[in-house]
């Protein structure tokens, strides 16, 4: 490589490489220590970097063949997996499948977007049902036995307090759930105290609805 | 599996809201309480006698009345700040000025909506 060429920086590595294939008649011995002259230090080792890359890509071709010659017979493992008939769609659909119920029954709210989604139903439909049910709740308190057994015999009462009632149990279980959830520490306590409120809360469903029912028929 | 419980209530000063956040969580609960006795007054119905009479003689004292006035002020409380938490999972309301003004609209609607359902019940 000449000094000329050298000191050309643009169109250095082109006339470089156009230099490398008539140089690689020579013998690398003779090429190298010229290459590598200490003078200009940073473009010697650049243009050296140069020779190496069209050089070894060359020489290299063959010892990466070899190289993978070699993995197949030392490590059988590695090549079975990859030799599986099983589709790799298969195979991550599989994983997926694994990874989605592994995750399942996790999280916060063990339930997720289905008990999040139920719990805004049942607040818009509490608006107007608690409302008329503290109303009536206020009035009935003074009333005879024969009148609050009447006022609650009337369909459309008996319809609206059934409603409210399993829809405000509905509303609260999983608003008290949430809760166990924030502040009751470890697992088994929790599903204790969870399924307790449950029980509660079905024994007062049932009760009421069956005194409804005893009420209008 | 151990995961992280959420941080205690004693952690932080207080700000309207905070104070919100904590209330909407009480009388969720103290609702949902209260709603087993007000379960009972229907089953009472049904049963009438003694049960329905100890029941009323309960529900028409001052504690009862108390107590039945305490459920609708938690139930307004509740229900106005429920709105704003639906409006909040709609996705409206998050800017800071807004969160604190409708903190206090929360405030006055649950002022009012118990004094209307009082008056609705003991006048209407
Ligand atoms: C008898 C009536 C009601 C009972 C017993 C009740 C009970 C509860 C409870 C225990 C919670 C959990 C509180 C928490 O997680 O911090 C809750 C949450 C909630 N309640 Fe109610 N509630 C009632 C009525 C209503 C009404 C009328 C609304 C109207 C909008 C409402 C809206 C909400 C909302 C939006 C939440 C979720 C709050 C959050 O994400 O932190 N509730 N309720």
């Amino acid at each position: 490589m000449s000094d000329t060429q050298k000191d050309a920086s643009d169109n250095k590595t082109s006339s470089e490489s156009e230099k490398n294939t008539s140089e690689q008649n020579k013998s690398r011995s003779d090429r190298h220590p010229k290459d590598e002259k200490p003078s200009h230090p940073s473009r010697n080792h650049h243009g050296v970097e140069g020779h190496n890359e069209s050089d070894e890509y060359e020489e290299q071709v063959p010892d990466q063949d070899h190289g993978t010659q070699k993995e197949d017979d030392d490590s059988d493992e590695v090549i079975k997996v990859a030799r599986t008939p099983t589709s790799p769609a298969l195979l991550s659909q599989l994983e997926h499948r694994r990874d989605y119920a592994r995750a399942r029954g996790l999280g916060a709210g063990h339930t997720g977007a289905a008990t999040w989604k139920i719990q805004r139903m049942t607040a818009l439909a509490l608006i107007p049902l608690a409302i008329w049910f503290v109303v009536s709740v206020i009035r009935m308190s003074f009333a005879s036995q024969s009148a609050a057994a009447a006022w609650l015999a009337w369909p459309v009462n008996a319809a609206v307090m059934a409603v409210f009632i399993v829809i405000a149990l509905r509303h609260a279980v999983i608003g008290i759930e949430s809760v166990f959830e924030d502040y009751v520490d470890g697992e088994g306590l929790r599903a204790a105290s969870v399924l307790l409120v449950k029980l509660i809360a079905f024994v007062l469903a049932v009760a009421s609805i069956a005194a409804l029912i005893h009420l209008a028929i | 599996m151990a995961r992280p419980l959420s941080p205690h209530l004693t952690w932080y000063k207080p700000q309207i809201t905070s104070v919100l956040s904590i209330l909407h969580r009480l009388t969720g609960i103290a609702l949902a309480v209260g709603s087993i006795a007000l379960a009972w007054w229907v089953v009472a119905v049904a049963v009438g006698g003694a049960t329905f009479a100890n029941t009323t003689a309960v529900y028409t004292s001052i504690i009862g009345q108390i107590f039945l006035f305490g459920w609708t002020l938690a139930l307004s409380f509740h229900l106005s700040n429920g709105i704003r938490h639906l409006f909040w999972d709609a996705g409206y309301g998050f800017e800071m000025t807004t969160v604190n003004r409708s903190g206090m609209a929360v405030l006055l609607m649950t002022a009012v909506l118990t004094i209307v359902v009082w008056l609705i019940a003991l006048i209407g």
